[in-house]
Parts: C-alpha cells; structure tokens; sequence
C-alpha cells in the first residue's frame, strides 16, 4: 500500500512524504516537495545586478536577509568590490537579527509543540503555555527589531547594497537595541536552560535517528562563522576532507534532479555521498564560537552528544545555542562604536564577471553564483539553497524510521507523527529549496 | 473568403482633428468606415494603457490625432503623446504585434484632405497587414 | 468564536511571518478567533468547512494551487487575497516573461551544478503561468504588499471579522515620502549602486523609484534609507496597470533621457510585482491562446 502525508506541517513551506509499504515493509520513501517552484534561477536573466538583491530575498520569507547577503556578496565578487569594515559589521548585526527571529521561531512555534502539546501546535501551546509564548515572542520581536533598524524593513529589507549599506545606525537607535538586547539574552538564557532541560527529562535524544554523515559548513580560523570564511568539508569521523571558497564550490558540489520531487538533491562530487548542513553542521565543524556564554553552552552541548554528533535531534539543541549566540553577537556588535560610522560605501562601477556569494543561512550554506554582462546585467544565475542539501538525508532516514516502527508494530497515525517530528529537527525553508510532506496513504490490493 | 475590414480605433484631439473629421461627415468627403473615433480632450490624454488597451480588445490598428507642433492647446500634450507613441512601438514587437499598427500625426484644424489621406493609407496599410493576432474572435 | 484559516499557495512564507510579526497581539487573538487552518503553526491538513474569513498567501503556479484555491473558496464566507503574490501574482510572475518549457529545462537540466536532468514529473502538480488568484475565483478583499504590514493584516481581520469592510489607502508611496514630490525632470537615468543625494527626490535624481505607481501604507520605508520605493505594494487604489502609470509618468517626465525601454530588464522596474495581472501578460496570453 502507499501512504501518502500531505502537507507535512508546521515547517516553511509545503512538502508531502510518500511511503510504499508493502508486507509489512517500506518498500519506497518519497519526500516530495510539492512546492509550487518559482524558478528564480530562470527570471533573474536580464535584471540589473544590483536589483537582483531585493528580488532574491523573496526567495523565502524568513530566511531573506541570508539571501540578500549572499547575493550581494556574489555581485560584488563579480565587480571586484570590498565594502568598508564598517559595513560589515552592519551586515553581521542584520545576520545576527535574521537569525534570531529565525531560529526562535523555529524552536518555539515548530518544535516544543511536539514536545510540550503534541498534535495541538502553536494554538495549544499558546493555551497552555502562555508565558513562555510571550518570551519566545519577546526574543523575536528584537529580532525583527534588529533586522528594521538595519535594514529598513522588518521583512526583506532593503538597505543592503552593492558598495556596502545604505544607511548608518544612529545612535538613539543603538542604544535602545542595547538595552533590549541585555533583556533578552537573559531570557533567552531561560529559554535555552528550559529546552535543554526539556531534551534531558523526557530523554528526547533516544527518540530520533542517528545518521553519520558528511558536513559542510562555513568556518573562520576555527571559529563558528555565518557572513566570512571558507566552507569546510568534514566526513562522517570528523576529520576535514576539503577547504574551498567561491567559485571552487563548483568542484565540490553536484546536484541529482529527481522525478518526483521539485527540490533538486546536492550531493558531493568528490565521492559521490550526501551531506548535511545547517545548526549541527556548523557545531561540528567549529571548534568555538569565541563569545563566553555561547560557548559554555557549546561545551554543555558537546558533553552530551559529542563531536561530531550524528544525531538529527541534536539539530535542535545545536540551535539553541546558535540562538543564544546570534544575541551575543549581537550586543557585542552594538557595542562597537564603529557601528556607528558614516563610512558605510564604496563607490561602485559594473564590469562583465562571474560573482559567487556565500554565506550561513540559519538553516544551512547558501550560494548564490552569478554571470554579469559589462553593463552589469545578469547573463546567468545558479543557486545552491541551505534546504536542500539535507533532503537526501532526511529521505534516507525517514525510510529508516518508517521501517523501523512498522516492523516493531506501531500504527499509521503515530508513525505519520513521528516522521513529521524528524523533518521538523531539521527546520526546512521549502520555498528556498524549491527556487519543495503529505503521507498519502494508498491501499495497493494485496 | 470574405475580404478583410480592418477594425482601427482612432483618438482625435477635439481641438483639431475632431472639428476636420465632422467637417468630412458634413461634407460628404468622408472617411473609411473601419476607423473608429474616440474624442479626447488632449492627444496627450491617451496613455500607453489606452493603446495596449485597444489591442488587447482586438483592435487591429491604433490611430493617434493631434495638433500641430506649436498648437497644442494645453502647450506639449501633442509633444508627450508622440515621445509616448515612439516608446510603445518598440515594444509592440515584443509582444508580437507588428509597430506599424501604432502611427500618431499632427494635423492642424483646418486640413481636411491631409486628415482623410492619413486614414485612408492607415487603413490600407492594416488592411495589408491582416487582422490583429491577438484578437480571439472576429467582428467587435 | 469564529474561525479563520490561512491557506498558502505559491509563497515564501513571508506573509505568513508578517502575520506572526503582530507579535504579542498574536496571544490575544487566538483566544478571540479558531485558527483552524495555518500549514506553519497548526496541525490540522486538510481545509475544514464553514470558515468565516480565509486569508490566502501567494498566487497560482500549479494545478494544486488551483484545486487548493477553489476548495478554500468553496469552503470561505469571505475570502482575502494577502500579499501581492496573491493580489498580482508578485515578484514570480517576472517568470511569464520566459517559456515555461525552456525555464524549467534550463532549472532542472541547464544549470551549472545539475548532472543528471530530468523535469519532475512524478507525484508532483503541473506547472503553469503564474497568475493573482483573481484569475482563478472570486476575491473579496485585497491586502497588497511584499509582505504588508502587519497591521494591516490584523486591521482587515478584526474588520472582516466584524463583517465590515477594512479602509483602505487612497494615496500613493509618494505622498507619504519626506523627500517628494519631484521638482525638475531627471537628467539621466540612475542605478542604485550610485549614492543618492540627501533629502532630494530619487525620481528627481533619476533613479527608477515606482513611489508615484504604488499604493501607500507603508510609510515610504525604502526611500526613508536612501533606496527607491519598487512598487511591493502594487498599483495606487484607481490604477489598472502599475507599470502602464509609472512608464507613462516617465516618458512624460524625462522622454528625452529615457532612449530605449526594454521589457526583459526594465520589467524590473515597473512590473516587478505585477506583471502576472499587466497588460503585457494579458497579450501575451492571448498570443499563446491562438498558437493552440
């Protein structure tokens, strides 16, 4: 029989998971994303390279300010283009706000309702929890806060621009982000001790599969990195296998298009294997973070599920600690005077070039690869988004976990269930994966 | 096979063109029957929404009738109807109409002879042509 | 308590988010109405019956889309087109301007990372043009923008909820900008690579600003940081073709300085948002209606 479970929910976006179960066995597993695509790839041909910014956040409507970066960061690759240090730091601090709405939206709204109100979602969690609704809103709002006072907009801003910034920070303005920004690591402080507490008590770990990957993700000297550095290539004992940076990502990645699915599936040229990316990627391949309360948390993290960790419930632990690091980040970034400088953009001119921009979107590496023209208009465009580079894995353990709770004699509903929480660690943006689970269950005639 | 009448809408500007093709019904002149006039106070009032407009609805020819250089009544409407003409032509192709079923003339009020000949070499012009190949049925 | 349910079609989840950017409101209000249908924040899979007010994020690309389109039109007493996705079609409908056929070859097969190709085809809907859900079913209400404001998201639910009809913006973008109106006619035409001047009209520097064309609301946040307003908010209340009105205000300001108008890259511009409900899509299918 095929069992089909459309719309996998409480993700971004819209995936269905398709099952073919016969006596008793996964014979098939699908992850089908169903997701209308948009083919961006294809209309971004012919548009200003400049604009190609705005246009690309609307890639995905949480993760955006990743996808403005990467994509200016491309452009200015293509035009030989070095922004002020200054403005670095004003994208690092808008970074820090995307993901910290981000990542609390995804911890608070699509993971503790499993955990805490199992099939009531974010309405039973705010009946029965509300005060840790309001925090988790708490640290959210300043995230957006964040992201507005950088950025213009709270929702795909648009001051980032090919040179550097668009406007400066005022002064007001950073001290009462300041203020904000002690309050809420504080609670997010609680939060984080609470989830963590939460992963101990119910012993959630046991619950999710574990599956030895490769890893890639973005590193700087050893530190945890999100805008800079090089991508790393870790394999599945943690040992390092490959250090690249723009263009050479070509040499490294290759992607399967499949027939079922709208998200194509990346995997690594130089042998052929799947890896994963995102949170635990990331915890793995840094040695630290290098801001104090983070990486206590980082050591707390690892003596619990080691290094590297190959447990896909860890993705959400390693998440939390991403989320008291983006505000960590944060203050220390505001409390740099040089956020302050005027000195925010270079001047510009267009040149015909090919342009790679990547950076650490809160789900994983992000590339954005593009071919100008010399009047700076874009000839060709190839993106390589953070979801979809976990959906070959998540296939592969699903199918493992399907098969595994089928033999064992638990019923449809509870495996539909299950299978949902697994995709759910692993907090997809299907709508950038798709530039796309509904378990269908179909009774083939025995 | 039925011989084709072109369907081609007009917009004459009331301070010239439209007084000289009431004198051309008056006298007896005159004018094809495939041109259908619209008054506009100003050549200037008609936007390039109006043109794509017309074609849209299976127009197969659009005729723009203004003063002449100079004579605008409301100084340059004339003027920023020709610039507006000019730009819509280029992308008529784009559409897959051909630019030559667009044309704007100035004309002044007392011409009559002038006016008429635009409409009658306009309307052989669509007539050769052929119908519009976005219109989806026949007749309008 | 009366029930609203948010359905998503073709969208980034951006409206979605704005929704949840009422912040601590949101607590409120889910104990004020049944939220019986959200993919991102509720559980429940399919579309019940009897909702009181449907919002729909994001607009027509798919044949699901279609299906799942009719079946909340079916099921809503008042159904509300939120986002300019929904409402125009949005920032994808850029992609009507290429065939459909050679896109999705070039996506699935062409690009630089893609080995082995093959178009998806299995237990996947049809692709089609994208369209505003207009196109589709009756619409009732419309909340544009790219997201809208959240505000406003909540002002048209608590009204709709009311069984009244929302008020809507009159003005454009322009009006709400401190740095309009324009006072003499751009001299040449300028990217946004190029710092504007301070405190003077980027229309009037020369920049594509679409502040005119668009409907107001916002409170002009682009143009406030330097940058000028794209139109995320579709055409002013009146207008029928956002980039129709602005490239008629262009030729008529600036005719000598603007040489040659190219759909492909100036419909990033005017019809960033709109061209799914322009004109030019509406003769572009025509075109395709009598190739068949």
């Amino acid at each position: 029989m095929m069992v089909r479970i459309e719309p996998v929910t409480r993700i971004e976006g819209h995936m269905a998971i398709t099952l073919v179960i016969e006596k008793n066995k996964v014979k098939n597993l699908q992850v089908n994303i169903i997701e209308s695509p948009r083919l961006f790839e294809k209309f971004m041909e012919g548009k200003p390279a400049e604009e190609a910014i705005r246009i690309a956040e609307r890639i995905c409507g949480i993760c955006y300010v990743a996808h403005g970066l990467a994509s200016v960061k491309a452009v200015e690759n293509a035009w030989d283009i070095s922004p002020p240090e200054a403005a670095i730091k004003l994208r690092r601090l808008l970074h820090a706000g995307g993901y910290i709405h981000s990542h609390m939206l995804h911890l608070a709204f699509l993971v503790l309702p499993d955990i805490l109100c199992p099939g009531e979602g974010v309405v039973g969690l705010a009946k029965k929890y509300p005060q840790l609704c309001k925090k988790a809103i708490f640290i959210r709002k300043f995230g957006q806060e964040v992201t507005e006072a950088i950025g213009g907009r709270p929702i795909h801003p648009s001051s980032i621009v090919p040179g550097g910034m668009a406007k400066p920070l005022s002064a007001e303005t950073r001290e009462s982000l300041l203020k904000k920004g002690k309050e809420v690591l504080k609670t997010a402080i609680e939060l984080v001790d609470f989830i963590f507490d939460l992963y101990e008590k119910h012993e959630l770990l046991n619950m999710y599969p574990e599956d030895p990957t490769y890893y890639m993700g973005l590193v700087k000297n050893g530190f945890h990195e999100t805008y800079d550095g090089k991508l790393h290539v870790m394999n599945p004992k943690g040992e390092i296998v490959g250090i690249f940076n723009g263009s050479r990502y070509v040499d490294y990645v290759a992607e399967d298009t499949l027939p079922y699915s709208f998200v194509k599936h990346p995997y690594l040229r130089i042998n052929g294997e799947k890896y994963r990316v995102g949170t635990l990627a990331r915890i793995n391949l840094a040695e630290k973070f290098g801001i104090p309360i983070t990486d206590n948390y980082l050591a707390k993290l690892r003596s619990i599920v080691g290094r590297p960790s190959h447990n896909v419930g860890a993705y959400n632990l390693a998440r939390a600690v991403e989320l008291i690091a983006s505000i960590e980040k944060a203050l220390e970034l505001l409390e740099d005077d040089q956020i302050l400088s005027s000195d925010i953009r270079v001047q510009v001119k267009p040149k015909a070039g090919v342009g790679v921009g990547i950076v650490e979107a809160p789900r994983g590496v992000l590339i954005h690869h593009y071919e100008v023209n010399d009047e700076g208009i874009i000839r060709k465009v190839n993106l390589i988004v953070a979801t979809q580079q976990n959906i070959p894995s998540l296939e592969k353990e699903l199918f493992q976990v399907a098969n595994n709770l089928l033999s064992k004699g638990v019923e449809l509903t509870r495996i539909e269930q299950k299978l949902e929480t697994i995709v759910r660690a692993y907090d997809p943006c299907i709508s950038c994966a798709t530039h796309l689970v509904k378990l269908k269950i179909v009774k083939n005639k025995k | 096979m039925k011989k084709f009448k072109p369907t081609i809408v007009a917009f004459l500007c009331r301070w010239s063109a439209y007084g000289v093709a009431d004198i051309a019904g008056i006298s007896r002149t005159g004018y094809p029957s495939s041109i259908r006039i619209i008054k506009v106070p100003c050549s200037g009032r008609v936007s390039p929404l109006h043109i794509l407009q017309a074609f849209s609805n299976g127009a197969d020819g659009v005729l723009i009738f203004g003063c002449l250089e100079g004579g605008c009544h409301y100084i340059n409407g004339n003027l920023r109807a020709m610039n507006r003409v000019k730009q819509l032509k280029k992308m008529l192709n784009t559409v897959g109409l051909n630019s030559d079923r667009l044309e704007m003339h100035l004309v002044g009020s007392c011409n009559l002879n002038k006016l008429v000949n635009y409409m009658k070499e306009f309307t052989e012009k669509i007539r050769k042509l052929g119908p519009n190949p976005l219109k989806l049925k026949e007749g309008w | 308590m009366k029930k609203i349910a948010i359905i998503s079609l073709m969208s980034d989840g951006g409206c979605h988010i704005a929704f949840l950017d009422i912040h601590e409101e949101l607590l409120q209000l889910l104990n004020q109405v049944n939220l019986v249908h959200s993919y991102m924040t509720v559980d429940r899979k399919d579309i019940p019956n009897d909702i009181d007010v449907a919002l729909i994020e994001g607009g027509v690309r798919t044949s699901h889309d279609v299906e799942l389109l009719k079946e909340a039109r079916s099921k809503a007493k008042v159904l509300v087109a939120m986002g300019s996705c929904a409402c125009f079609g949005g920032i994808p409908g850029l992609s009507n301007l290429y065939d459909l056929t050679s896109s999705l070859n070039y996506v699935y097969k062409g690009t630089l990372t893609t080995v082995k190709g093959v178009i998806p085809h299995e237990n996947v809907p049809n692709v089609i043009r994208v369209a505003p859900i207009s196109r589709y079913v009756k619409v009732d209400f419309q909340i544009p923008g790219c997201p809208p404001e959240s505000r406003e998201i909540r002002d048209a639910l608590i009204s709709l909820l009311k069984g009244e009809i929302p008020p809507q913006p009159t003005k454009t973008v322009c009006d709400e900008c401190e740095l309009g109106p324009p006072r003499k006619k751009p001299k040449r035409l300028r990217r946004i690579y190029e710092p504007p001047e301070p405190n003077t009209c980027l229309l009037e520097q020369g920049y594509f600003c679409m502040g005119p064309a668009t409907r107001a609301g916002c409170g002009a946040k682009c143009p406030r940081v330097g940058i000028p307003c794209d139109g995320c908010r579709g055409p002013a209340p009146k207008a029928l073709d956002q980039g129709a009105s602005i490239l008629n205000a262009l030729i008529t300001l600036a005719y000598e300085n603007i040489k040659e108008f190219s759909l492909k890259r100036h419909s990033a511009y005017f019809y960033r948002y709109s061209f799914a409900s322009s004109i030019i899509e509406d003769l572009i299918r025509k075109r395709l209606v009598k190739k068949k």
